[in-house]
């Protein structure tokens, strides 16, 4: 379960304090339920992510997360480029406190990224795809309970697609997650709920379909 | 809390002094892998500058034929002036940059900007030594003996420098965070750092007044006690003076942790 309590976020910019990106926005997610967050471009969808993982502070307010929850999984960072894929993971393993399994879970990373001897290559050297590969593999190599998702599972080639989603779906029994995408198929297949930014104001939807269908009232005809 | 989030379950909650001491750890591996081996001679950079220093330091005062310098041997007046100097001023370098190059991290909340920065100058600290113990192996062979008097006292200024660039690094790391110029602005004021600290020359040559208002700075402080560690006959700048230096220390960390805790939020959010 995530609690948000009054969440408000603004950011400094270079003239002095930015507008509302989040204004006064509580809620709570239920265990084991994987919800999608919908809004226009800036909204405010990347930074609410950011704020629910705990890598960004909001300017107001509190999260309270009972339960075990994923960095941010998306396109920016948390690999280093002129390190390989091998050692990257090891330092994520580190960093959780996984000293002593490391091994079995490099095992396991490399067999879900499915990178072959380029897991043993510098990252700089890989495709986009292949790094959002291996971003999702190390995320999978820790048992969480929820998953934040920042278009990650949008990436890789349709093969990778088809089986993240069969591994989400596999863990749906004791995992969920919180994702943003643009892409409404994508929400479909793994969010059963709905939250909806739209001017700093959050919407709650406990079913996809109906936030879905008030996104596509806010945007312009 | 938060942080003890993210265990598997069937592991006992980490304490969140388990959990910074196994992210310091995870981060210096990481960083000396990046910085021994990004190229097939990356580590041999780590040498390369202090040697290339103490020669041509000493190609010039052997030009000058400069025997001793403050009743020390030349070279090893020259090596230890240097080492202490490069502790200072790589620790400070390596401190203040570490959040920026390291921005990739905070993605996991475990890393927290300061992790950064302790981080290098642990692995900075680690390294100067290594470095430090070549090239006293290397004075050695080359029959330049390095036999210190005062070993306690000069492991002490080693000390003192180190923590003197580590807190200097961090109000740069601070002060860059509010205003992005500073690390540019710096680099070009302090240059001269290098030759107003009694590296290449030694301050007694300058009239007493002159020197006296150097010998406010800390750097050279240090890098004359350094020295006096080596010899009971080393005749050495009346001014340095321990105290001073180890005020300059504690001064500079107590602003520098005052001034990470105020600014961590800025230079974490991008």
């Amino acid at each position: 379960m995530i609690v948000a309590r009054n969440l408000a976020k603004r950011y400094m910019t270079g003239h002095g304090a930015g507008p509302w990106v989040l204004d006064d926005v509580s809620f709570v997610i239920p265990p084991r339920t994987s919800v999608g967050i919908l809004g226009a471009n800036g909204a405010g969808k990347s930074t609410l992510l950011r704020i629910l993982a705990g890598v960004d502070k909001p300017t107001r307010g509190t999260v309270e997360r009972h339960c075990r929850v994923s960095w941010p999984l998306g396109f920016g960072g948390g690999l280093q480029g002129t390190l390989t894929g091998r050692q990257n993971a090891r330092f994520v393993c580190r960093i959780h406190g996984h000293e002593d399994d490391i091994p079995e879970r490099l095992a396991r990373i490399a067999d879900f990224a499915a990178l072959g001897d380029k897991f043993d290559e510098p990252i700089r050297t890989y495709s986009t795809g292949m790094a959002a590969r291996l971003r999702f593999a190390i995320s999978l190599a820790f048992d969480f309970d929820v998953y934040i998702s920042d278009e990650a599972t949008a990436a890789g080639d349709a093969t990778f697609r088809r089986r993240a989603a069969e591994e989400f779906q596999r863990r749906a029994a004791e995992a969920s997650v919180i994702m943003v995408s643009h892409d409404p198929g994508t929400l479909r297949r793994f969010c059963t709920a709905g939250m909806l930014l739209h001017h700093g104001r959050l919407h709650w939807f406990d079913r996809l379909g109906d936030a879905i269908a008030a996104y596509k009232d806010t945007l312009p005809a | 809390m938060a942080d003890n989030g993210l265990l598997a379950s069937h592991r006992a909650p980490r304490g969140s002094v388990a959990v910074t001491l196994s992210v310091w750890r995870a981060l210096m591996l990481r960083e000396a892998l990046s910085r021994l081996f990004a190229t097939r001679i990356s580590w041999a950079w780590l040498l390369f500058e202090p040697v290339f220093h103490v020669a041509y330091l000493l190609l010039l005062y052997g030009a000058a034929h400069v025997h001793s310098l403050g009743n020390l041997d030349t070279p090893v007046w020259i090596t230890v002036g240097i080492q202490a100097y490069f502790l200072f001023r790589k620790t400070a370098d390596q401190v203040a940059g570490a959040a920026a190059d390291n921005n990739a991290l905070f993605a996991y909340r475990q890393v927290r900007p300061i992790d950064t920065l302790i981080a290098r100058a642990l692995l900075e600290g680690a390294t100067w030594a290594v470095v430090t113990l070549l090239l006293v192996f290397v004075l050695a062979l080359t029959g330049h003996a390095f036999q210190p008097d005062f070993p306690l006292s000069m492991i002490a200024a080693a000390l003192a420098m180190w923590l003197l660039g580590l807190g200097f690094g961090m109000v740069v790391s601070a002060a860059t965070a509010l205003m992005r110029e500073t690390r540019q602005v710096l680099n070009i004021v302090l240059r001269p750092l290098y030759l107003l600290s009694g590296v290449m020359f030694p301050l007694d040559t300058l009239s007493p007044e002159w020197r006296r208002l150097l010998m406010f700075n800390p750097v050279a402080n240090g890098v004359d006690l350094m020295r006096a560690g080596l010899s009971r006959n080393y005749a050495g700048l009346a001014e340095a003076s321990s105290p001073y230096l180890w005020a300059w220390v504690l001064g500079l960390l107590a602003l520098a942790i005052a001034l990470q805790l105020r600014v961590s939020d800025k230079i974490a959010a991008r």
